[in-house]
């Protein structure tokens, strides 16, 4: 019997090495959005004073959603495998790849459901599982301040001929 | 949109505030938003090296156009900057702005601040209060919207550096200034 299903994971040299193209793609992803890192018109890597924090926090991110991909991966297969009793469909292994990688974790529960009805609802249980929840509880929080923090000035709406100036 | 049309989209205007020699071959047009903090921390970090190494040294002149989404401080911010340009100080005005922006919409750039940074400056109220109220600036400020809008702008800040050959090179977001040499090297063959 394991003591974690974290441990077990990682004592897995297939699973470790899994780990660093998600960890990789994912932390490309966040320090993207983040403006760290630029594709265009050249590839550029910068990281200004004010922005060690956020850097800081897209690191811990990038880390927790690794071990959470990692390990909800190889619970998927290992139960596909194994008892045969829960399938987990297509959807479902999408929902619970998305379901730990999108940075708005408010969408795990719709994901859940949209996992439950391509039959995943093991998927969903296995994210909820012991040591992940403290994990994306932890990933949740960082998340949540990030959002806040978050200063990047994409256009939503353009409010131009919404609302005039009043005079003084 | 052919790059021809978006070109003259992106000349330089003598409506346009323009920092630096009008024989400066490359043209670094910046769309923001007084209130975007991303605008504000390029204009803290990257500004005054751009000024430094491409504007005084006559590589490039750097223009400013409106590109107002946050909200209608945002407007009121870039109707005040216009009616300092009337007393000659646009890009004072411009600056003290992006020293003292705050949280967007938190009241930082109301119009009664706005006065204040004018006062600050040491500008003529009296003209200044008129000028800011004359919604004179709306039509340029619109255009400028436009103007970005046409050109693909879909986050502030977003430059568009124009060269002498019409090559244009955008950098969208606060890119450090090294990027820019890069691209004014490019563009001038340098």
């Amino acid at each position: 019997m394991s003591a974690s299903p974290v441990v077990d994971t990682f004592r897995d040299a297939r699973y470790a090495l899994l780990a660093i193209p998600i960890i990789i793609a994912y932390g490309m992803i966040l320090l993207f959005f983040d403006q760290f890192l630029f594709f265009s018109p050249y590839f550029t890597l910068y990281v200004p004073s004010s922005g060690v924090e956020n850097l800081a926090l897209d690191i811990v991110l990038t880390v927790l959603t690794g071990l959470v991909l990692t390990v909800s991966i190889r619970q998927l297969v290992l139960q596909r495998g194994g008892r045969g009793t829960s399938r987990v469909g297509a959807v479902g292994i999408i929902a619970a790849v998305i379901a730990g990688a999108c940075p708005c974790y408010y969408l795990v529960p719709l994901l859940a459901v949209a996992g439950a009805v391509g039959g995943a609802l093991g998927a969903v249980g296995i994210l909820l599982n012991a040591f992940q929840v403290p994990i994306k509880v932890a990933a949740v929080l960082v998340s949540t301040y990030k959002l806040d923090k978050s200063g990047v000035c994409k256009i939503r709406t353009h409010v131009r001929n919404v609302s005039k100036t009043q005079s003084l | 949109m052919p790059p021809q049309l978006r070109l003259i989209w992106l000349q330089a205007f003598l409506r346009d505030p323009t920092l630096g020699s009008a024989n400066a071959s490359v043209t670094v047009v910046e769309f923001g938003d007084y209130q975007c903090p991303t605008c504000g921390g390029w204009y803290k970090t990257q500004e005054a090296s751009l000024v430094q190494n491409l504007v005084d040294t006559g590589k490039a002149k750097l223009v400013w156009r409106d590109f107002d989404f946050y909200g209608p401080d945002s407007v009121s911010a870039s109707e005040a900057a216009y009616a300092a340009r009337e007393q000659g100080r646009f890009w004072q005005f411009h600056d003290l702005l992006f020293e003292n922006q705050q949280t967007p919409n938190g009241g930082w750039a109301s119009r009664p601040n706005l006065v204040k940074f004018a006062q600050q400056l040491g500008l003529n109220m009296t003209e200044f209060i008129q000028d800011l109220n004359s919604k004179k600036y709306d039509p340029l400020i619109d255009a400028n919207h436009s103007l970005g809008v046409q050109a693909g702008v879909t986050e502030t800040p977003t430059f568009f550096l124009v060269g002498p050959n019409g090559e244009i090179v955008t950098i969208a977001g606060a890119q450090p200034e090294s990027v820019f040499e890069q691209a004014v090297a490019q563009l001038t063959g340098g």
